[in-house]
């Protein structure tokens, strides 16, 4: 089955820059979803319990990262995906606020599309010495 | 710049829709905040908001690798996190810097695809540096995502959501395009017509056979269709003339700085919609106007002391016309210099 990701972020111009890594190389072929705040991100995870890793933007109108991070953790809502926070020069304790609400990584902007490829390429691994 | 080089430059022109709009707000806020502090108001409303839409800028460019307007973004990001701290430092120094930074930050992200001036944005970062550096802070610190500046992200991002919405439909086009498909269109009418014409023609020699009438109904058809077509197309090129007004409020705020002179841009109407051609040709007319007004239609701050009028003058600028307020209580602030309308330009 194809990978599928979801990403979650109020800017038009990185789901245009998630599109371009998406569609290219090892990825190509790969469904990904788009979100542009939390609340719609959230219907869309809850939606989709075969994603392979979900893209979360911290800053985000209606429902924030970590906002989003602190219900999905309480409702228990599919805790196999790893969630990815994306931040723009967030403190350290901002990610260990992010890392206690569920946050399976953090991505920084500005990133590169080797740094997303990596960051997917462990988390696909993780994906399958799970299910072996 | 060097966007050709990073991994997202093809993305240059989403950068720039997305960006420009912020960007322009940010200029407008400041030459707003400078007004407000003239006036003794701290403006801290205007603030807060600001700084998000600031983030958004930086965040963005540096996923474009534009350094020029990350800089200044980042520039103008601390040195409106300073201001908010220490209302001291509010005045006529600050002021300046903030608009003189808002102008450069659209320049430099109207010019990105093209390439920038990036000792501009080296020398404005000098500035605030300096400016800053007196209290021991700098432009070059890391501001982080601090709960405060989430709360105002979420203002902005509300704004920001709403224009994605309305914009969620929209595709950009180059306007030379649109030209080019008004030009087929207009062929294709003149071909039309040649046809009715030899439909007519024909008509008139052979009576009214079957298969002429049926030509004539599938001719008004077509005649219907390409008006439609035609109505459609004109309408593509229409913007509202709020894009031509918004850049008033920054000019005229340079200019009667120049003259030492206080005014106040305010603009209605905006929502008309105009051809983006004639849009393109009223920009410097206009200009030429207000530069004018300005000069000409202003008195000095002494002069409207000693007429007992507010020391600020205001410049109503609107599609039914453009003037200078005569001196009545309420309104009142000028000479009453009163300029064409657009129109008749």
């Amino acid at each position: 089955m194809a990978n599928s990701f979801l990403v979650i972020d109020d800017s038009k111009l990185h789901h245009q820059m998630y599109k371009l890594v998406f569609t290219k190389g090892s990825l190509a072929g790969s469904t990904v979803y788009y979100a542009s705040n939390g609340r719609e991100g959230y219907a869309l995870l809850a939606a989709h319990p075969e994603l392979s890793a979900v893209f979360l933007d911290l800053n985000m109108p209606e429902m924030n990262g970590l906002e989003l991070l602190e219900r999905r953790r309480s409702e228990k809502l599919h805790p196999h995906i790893p969630i990815v926070l994306v931040t723009t020069e967030s403190s350290p304790e901002d990610e260990a606020r992010g890392r206690a609400a569920g946050a399976w990584d953090y991505l920084r902007k500005p990133f590169q599309p080797a740094d997303l490829e990596r960051i997917v390429g462990r988390a696909l691994a993780q994906a399958a010495s799970r299910s072996a | 710049m060097a966007n050709e080089e990073n991994a997202f430059g093809e993305l240059i022109q989403d950068y720039i829709v997305e960006c420009l709009p912020l960007a322009e707000a940010v200029a407008d806020t400041f030459v707003e905040l400078e007004r407000r502090w003239q006036h003794g108001d701290s403006g801290g409303d205007l603030l807060a908001p600001v700084k998000g839409q600031l983030h958004t800028i930086k965040g963005n460019s540096a996923m474009m690798g534009l350094t020029p307007p990350q800089n200044v973004a980042h520039a103008l990001e601390d040195l409106c996190a300073l201001l908010g701290d220490e209302p001291a430092r509010r005045g006529e120094q600050a002021a300046a810097l903030l608009v003189r930074g808002g102008g450069l930050l659209i320049e430099l992200i109207r010019g990105a695809a093209s390439g920038a001036d990036a000792e501009a944005a080296a020398e404005f970062v000098d500035r605030v540096r300096s400016f800053v550096g007196a209290r021991g802070g700098s432009p070059g610190d890391i501001s982080p995502d601090t709960p405060d500046r989430r709360s105002n992200d979420r203002r902005t991002g509300d704004r920001r959501k709403l224009a994605q919405d309305r914009s969620a439909n929209v595709v950009r086009i180059d306007f030379r395009r649109l030209d080019a498909m008004l030009e087929v269109l207009g062929e294709s009418m003149m071909e039309q017509e040649s046809v009715a014409e030899l439909y007519r023609r024909l008509s008139r020699k052979v009576g009214a056979i079957d298969e002429l009438v049926d030509l004539d109904r599938a001719l008004v058809a077509l005649q219907k269709t390409l008006k439609r077509l035609e109505s459609l197309l004109m309408e593509t090129r229409l913007l509202p003339i709020s894009s031509v007004f918004n850049r008033f409020p920054r000019l005229v705020r340079d200019l009667a700085q120049a003259e030492k002179k206080s005014v106040r841009v305010v603009s209605s109407g905006g929502e008309l919609p105009l051809d983006k051609a004639i849009l393109d040709r009223i920009g410097e007319p206009l200009i030429h106007i207000l530069t004018n007004a300005v000069a000409h239609g202003v008195e000095s701050r002494e002069e409207r002391a000693r007429a007992g009028k507010p020391a600020e003058a205001t410049l109503d600028v609107g599609h039914a016309g453009l003037m200078i307020h005569r001196a009545t209580p309420g309104s009142a602030t000028s000479g009453g210099v009163r300029v064409p309308a657009p129109t008749s330009i």
